[in-house]
């Protein structure tokens, strides 16, 4: 093998530089073959480095050695970035993002091949390579540009590896923080080229609500098992890895909603009429961003204002839905007051009973004559179909109270705030206040009989003893019962409504007025005790109900023992008082020894409460410190 | 490896043998290719110690001498571009930052054009018109850029810089080459180029108030944990505005350092516009780009850091009410409504006055709610943001600790005595003020403690001035006594007259001669701002006036201050404890026959905290307090007397004469002081 030096030796020799030797020639037109991998007389491809290597017979000098393996670095590179655009072409599944970048990256290698063909043909075949200009050191200078953008693409092939969608585009853009400007551009191109799909997805998704992604490379993926009720919340999700990231996280959320929105017009509302001001605005997004990179946010905020408001309108406006919350509280939430009482006093009877599947159809007919007598009727007539008692499946011994609460049919888009499950807590909430108004319903009954057939007992004088410790203890669990449905109404129901008002008025997207509705339920149901937190409290409450609920039995007892001694002394008969009236001072004694109990356990767990509304219906509860100078745990100091 | 590489070598014979006209031209061929960063066989690079070292060479032996000279001519060349090349291969990519990328891709342009003149050198080699003395004249002109680079890329590489690093130092040398033009247009040339980078991140700060800087380049720092969000409103506290973002003062570029500051706030206030959800539009100026006297840059810096800031006034003052946010602070903690923190006081007073243990802080926030929404603050909009604080220490021990900070023993001592302190519900009390984001950027944590400071003590004087009126009613009752009987009070009735005087003026003075005028001079001031750090500077330069002038900064003035009015205290509840037994004596007069007269009760006084003697008799007790308040008085007037004549700006000579206007106290002074120093004679004669 002839080479520089020998030809330099021979200068030696002779003093008659370049002619007739080829060596050099042939070594130069195999660098330029190796630029684009490919093997020849001197260079060898070596399969487990996937690199040319120089063929062993070949001898150089070493600044010769240097420079040509420096040179020869391209063509590795090159097949690097080659190799990697080959491969995906064959597979379908790896998306269009992934095919855009292989055909980018092609597109930038052939361009290299280009300029590598010119300065082959300009070597020549035969004719003297110094004639023609090209030497080692100007194919090094020649190469410096071309070397520094392979080496890039080789570095993103090698990043890029795997990857598709939006995660690929996110990839390929952390490289266009960098210092070179040539590079950046180069990158910069790639990247809009890549994002082209995605460009295409995101405006049919934000305008049109249509979602067309055959490899899911898209940022937002559908569920298609979901049931129509809950699309809103399931249907349609965001596949966080895939948002590029040079979106942020809000940007993102806002291309989702809005594509959402339209679906939700489209699916639940049935609304199939264009938006109005979308189309112009999606003309105006077109003709000022022309890919992904440069995409005009503020039409896509606006789309998204403007798809929300529209969304928010016709749910306001054809759906009601402040008329509906509304109900909700008037009737779930006993907000109604004319109409709780009453069917309070309608209902009592029947639920006294035992519980049976059998009783739903009694109980509506007469939920209807309930409304029918109260300013209910004339409540909105879709309000009121709606409007329904619900059953639940009674277990052995459960009374109708256990049982009965009101319902609400919901459908359409009104399913979608008013879940099953959102339906659930409304009827646990149900239940406790409706408890709660049950209790004071019982205890102001009781102070009526005291104040009505006390009366009768006035000659009864054993029995006046008895009768006052009764007293006592109801005008206790009367300010008890008051107080507690007094704070459920009031500062449970009426402050949270307020906020929610408050919110509905301002809310400007769905997503806000479902966030309001979530925290109202949220603080109606910590603040009534409703929560895990307050698990333990609930329990003391039960406690304090079941001591009121004996308590009247006993005195229902005393009351009615009691004027049948009246008669039987009016009558002459045998007096029977002995019989009756130890029993009934023992058992009220230990009531109301345990309703004491209950109810400072249940002062002093609300003092340590972390909610500061409860630690001030502790302080209402014990106003005057009546059990603070009871019990030694509520005077101890908190610090 | 080696191995296998060394058998693709050339063995070649020393070049000694050869007539000396090859050897240059054989030295040539090798030279241009050394000239372009390769290693030859007769002039070979010794290997490096470590990656900053200066590279050496060494030409084979036995070359004819005066070639071997004429090469060695060119070492330092070789040497400069060794460590160029170095730091290009390095630097360029994504190790070290897009800074340094950016300047080795300048750099490697400049290396791209010397290896072109290399080629050039080439082509004349080839046409044999080269000689080693005229390829040494040839490379002249580019000797010195190189040289330069070399100086540039070794300091940058020993330094490990990187990001704002690498452009002080471009910067420095860039002024350090003032007097070369040629060189000094070189190295603005290369700052410029790796500025931009840098620009870049700064004007995605400065306009739109993010921080893209994933090569941790940049001086802000963004530690965004959870985004602003998901955190509930409480979380921003401006602690954590203060922790979000932080400035890297390693990271700044020299030439930017007059302008650190205002590019933090620039990007911050940014962000709270932002989070107010409204639209940031900053004035869009060209491009960013070095120059060495700052023109350009230090303008649009500071045009972006007035738009952000004026932006953000305007949010603070329209949008969320900033004056009346102000106004209704100032209501409740300079005590503005009468009404209400009277009511506030009847209620609560009871409980108050418990120790700070036994206070039950959900009863005072119910009663505060009471006296809120029954008062006439209940028209205040922001009135539900008003809470109350029990905090574990007294005004004294606070202001003492604040004022001490600097010596770590006081501090040490400071919370030893605090230990034994118990507390009553009245020195613990405090109002709180809620406020929310972005409000809470002009209320930081440091301003709600001057007002606390500010609050506690009027709020002790405002108390202590309601007991002394109860005294005065009670004295009313004893009026109407027998001659005798009432005379027993004569010397508690001047005590308590004094007293009164004492605590309405000093409530007069700090309410109406110091609170009202600062406060309206500064509404005033705070109409005419234009960005927020205006009003940060004028709000607190209203409380340190309000906070010095109501003689919280002097320790021994605000002690005295304190002492004063506790003492006004202890001697009220004495009186009225006196009172209340001298009732329920005449009360228990018909029934008890023990207790012969008012008198007696009198002359037994029960057992008292604030009194050191249980056996003194009352007219005793009044007179040690009378004592005591003297000489306290005095001297709180002769300190104020003393801080009157260091400061020209100060108010609190006017307190003075108020307290003093009928030379009453200094007539007693000067008694006082005649006699004690009677005394004295007396004793030492």
């Amino acid at each position: 093998m002839q080479c520089f030096s020998d030809s330099v030796m021979k200068i030696i020799r002779k003093r008659k530089p370049s002619h007739s030797d080829v060596s050099n020639h042939i070594l130069l037109r195999e660098i330029l073959y190796a630029f684009q991998g490919i093997q020849g007389q001197v260079f060898q491809w070596d399969a487990t480095h996937e690199n040319l290597q120089l063929k062993s017979t070949v001898k150089l000098p070493k600044a010769l050695r240097q420079m040509v393996l420096s040179l020869v670095e391209l063509g590795w590179l090159f097949h690097k970035v080659q190799k990697y655009c080959e491969s995906p072409k064959t597979e379908s599944t790896c998306g269009l993002a992934a095919r855009a970048f292989a055909a980018a990256l092609q597109e930038e290698l052939s361009k290299s091949i280009h300029k590598l063909t010119v300065h082959t043909t300009r070597s020549g075949d035969t004719v003297g390579v110094e004639a023609q200009g090209l030497t080692f050191q100007r194919l090094l200078v020649w190469t410096k540009e071309p070397k520094a953008r392979m080496k890039l693409l080789a570095a993103l092939v090698e990043a890029c590896h795997g990857q598709r969608g939006g995660a690929l585009a996110s990839v390929i853009h952390s490289f266009v923080l960098q210092g070179n400007a040539t590079l950046k551009t180069v990158v910069l191109k790639i990247l809009v080229q890549v994002c082209r799909p995605l460009y295409e997805m995101l405006m049919l998704w934000t305008f049109e609500g249509e979602l067309r992604d055959p490899y899911g490379e898209f940022f937002i993926g559908v569920n298609l098992a979901v049931d129509p009720g809950s699309l809103w919340n399931d249907k349609y999700y965001e596949r966080s890895a895939m948002v590029p990231n040079f979106f942020t996280q809000e940007q993102g959320h806002q291309v989702a909603t809005t594509g959402k929105s339209i679906c939700f017009l489209r699916e639940i509302c049935l609304d199939k009429s264009p938006i109005p001001g979308l189309n112009q605005i999606r003309r105006t997004a077109e003709e000022r961003s022309e890919s992904l990179l440069s995409l005009d946010w503020e039409s896509i905020e606006e789309a998204y204002g403007t798809a929300s408001q529209y969304l928010l309108q016709v749910l306001l406006d054809r759906y009601h839905i402040k008329l509906h919350l509304c109900a909700l509280r008037q009737y779930l939430l006993l907000g109604q007051g004319d109409f709780v009482n009453h069917l309070m006093k309608l209902v009592e009877p029947e639920l006294d009973k035992p519980a049976t599947t059998r009783m739903s159809r009694l109980l509506a007919s007469i939920l209807d004559k309930c409304i029918r007598c109260t300013n209910s009727q004339y409540d909105d007539a879709d309000v009121l179909k709606r409007l329904d008692v619900r059953i639940s499946e009674p277990s052995q011994g459960d009374s109708g109270w256990d049982v009965f609460s009101l319902d609400y049919k919901v459908d359409g888009p009104l399913g979608t705030i008013l879940t099953p499950e959102v339906k659930t807590r409304y009827e646990t909430l149900f239940y406790a206040l409706w408890r709660s108004k049950r209790m004071e319903w019982i205890m102001s009954k009781l102070r009526h009989q005291q104040l009505t057939e006390g009366r009768q007992l006035r000659g009864l004088l054993e029995v006046q003893g008895v009768l006052h410790q009764a007293q006592l203890l109801l005008s206790e669990m009367i300010h008890f019962a008051q107080e507690m449905s007094h704070y459920l109404s009031f500062e449970v129901v009426a402050c949270a409504w307020e906020q929610l008002s408050i919110a509905l008025r301002s809310s400007k997207t769905m997503d806000q007025l479902l966030t309001a509705h979530e925290h109202f339920l949220q603080t109606v149901t910590s603040r009534a005790l409703l929560d895990e937190e307050s698990k333990d409290i609930r329990d003391h409450l039960r406690g304090i109900h079941e001591a009121m609920l004996q308590f009247s039995q006993i005195q229902e007892r005393l009351f009615s023992s009691a004027i049948l001694e009246v008669e039987k002394r009016q009558g002459k008969s045998k007096s029977t008082i002995e019989t009756f009236l130890p029993s009934i001072k023992a058992k009220l004694c230990a009531i109301s020894a345990s309703y004491q109990n209950f109810v400072q356990t249940f002062l002093f767990m609300l003092s340590s409460h972390s909610d500061p509304n409860l630690q001030g219906l502790g302080v209402r509860l014990d106003f005057n410190e009546c059990y603070q100078r009871k019990d030694s745990r509520l005077s101890m100091s908190l610090t | 490896v080696a191995g296998l590489l060394d058998s693709h070598l050339l063995q070649v014979a020393p070049l000694g043998n050869v007539p000396v006209g090859d050897q240059e031209r054989i030295l040539l061929e090798e030279l241009l290719y050394v000239l372009s960063g390769f290693d030859g066989d007769y002039i070979r690079a010794l290997p490096l110690s470590s990656n900053i070292d200066e590279r050496k060479f060494e030409i084979d032996e036995s070359v004819d001498d005066s070639l071997k000279e004429m090469v060695r001519r060119f070492f330092p060349i070789l040497a400069s571009y060794s460590i160029i090349e170095r730091f290009y291969e390095s630097r360029s990519g994504f190790d070290f930052g897009m800074v340094n990328d950016a300047l080795a891709s300048a750099i490697g342009n400049l290396v791209h054009e010397y290896r072109i003149f290399v080629c050039q050198l080439e082509s004349l080699l080839l046409k044999s018109e080269l000689s080693l003395q005229k390829a040494w004249y040839l490379l002249q002109p580019n000797v010195a850029t190189l040289h330069q680079l070399h100086h540039v890329t070794l300091s940058l590489m020993r330094a490990k810089a990187q990001g704002g690093q690498v452009l002080s130092v471009l910067h420095q040398q860039t002024m350090e080459a003032m007097g070369n033009d040629k060189q000094q247009k070189l190295l603005l040339s290369l700052t410029r180029s790796a500025a931009q980078p840098y620009w870049e991140i700064l004007q995605k700060w400065i306009y739109q108030g993010s921080v893209e800087d994933p090569y941790l380049e940049f001086m802000v720092e963004d530690h965004q944990v959870v985004s602003m969000d998901k955190l509930s409103p409480t979380a921003y506290s401006d602690d954590y505005w203060e922790k979000r973002y932080t400035l890297r003062r390693d990271r700044v570029p020299s030439f930017l350092l007059p302008l650190t500051d205002q590019i933090l706030r620039t990007g911050k206030y940014l962000n709270v516009i932002k989070q107010c959800g409204m639209k940031v539009k900053p004035p869009k100026v060209d491009d960013l780009c070095y120059t060495l006297d700052g023109f350009g840059y230090k303008e649009a810096i500071e045009k972006a850091y007035s738009y952000a800031s004026e932006t953000l006034l305007h949010v603070l003052m329209q949008d969320y009410d900033l004056l009346g946010r102000l106004k209704s602070v100032k209501y409740y903690f300079f005590l503005n409504a009468g009404d209400f923190i009277l009511h506030f006081l009847s209620l609560c007073g009871a409980e108050l006055v418990k120790n700070v243990d036994d206070v039950m802080p959900s009863r005072l926030e119910s009663l505060l709610e009471l006296a809120l929404r029954t008062s006439t603050a209940n028209a205040d909009p922001f009135k539900d943001d008003l809470g109350l604080e029990l905090l574990s220490y007294d005004l004294t021990t606070q202001m003492v600790r604040i004022l001490s900070i600097q010596t770590h023993e006081e501090r040490v001592d400071g919370n030893h005595s605090m230990d034994h302190v118990r507390l009553t519900g009245l020195e613990a009390f405090s109002f709180m003020y809620r406020v929310r984001w972005p409000v809470s950027l002009v209320f930081t944590t440091k301003v709600m403690a001057c007002y606390q400071m500010i609050f506690r003590h009027l709020f002790l004087t405002k108390y202590v001035e309601n007991l002394l009126g109860r005294v005065w009613i009670s004295h009313k009752i004893v009026r109407n006594y027998a001659f005798p009987t009432s005379q027993w009070y004569n010397n508690a009735f001047a005590l308590r007259h004094r007293m009164l005087h004492f605590i309405q003026n000093l409530l007069y003075y700090i309410t109406v001669e110091v609170l009202e005028p600062s406060w309206q001079v500064f509404v005033e001031k705070i109409r005419k701002v234009d960005n927020v750090d205006q009003v940060i500077s004028t709000h607190m330069e209203l409380l340190n006036i309000c906070m010095k002038e109501s003689m919280l900064t002097d320790p021994a003035l605000l002690q005295t201050a304190t002492k004063l009015i506790k003492l006004c205290e202890a001697f009220a509840h004495f009186i009225l404890k006196m009172h209340r037994h001298a009732k329920e004596a005449e009360m228990g007069l018909s029934s008890l026959a023990n207790v012969t007269s008012l008198s007696e009760v009198l002359l037994t006084s029960p057992g008292d905290v604030f009194l050191q003697e249980n056996s003194d008799t009352f007219d005793q007790n009044v007179a040690r307090m009378e004592l005591q308040f003297t000489t306290l008085l005095a001297d709180l007037l002769h300190r104020i007397a003393e801080m009157g004549h260091e400061s020209y700006d100060s108010h609190m000579l006017t307190l003075l004469n108020r307290l003093d206007f009928n030379n009453y106290y200094t007539e007693k002074v000067i008694q006082f002081t005649l006699k004690s120093n009677q005394t004295d004679e007396t004793i030492s004669g």
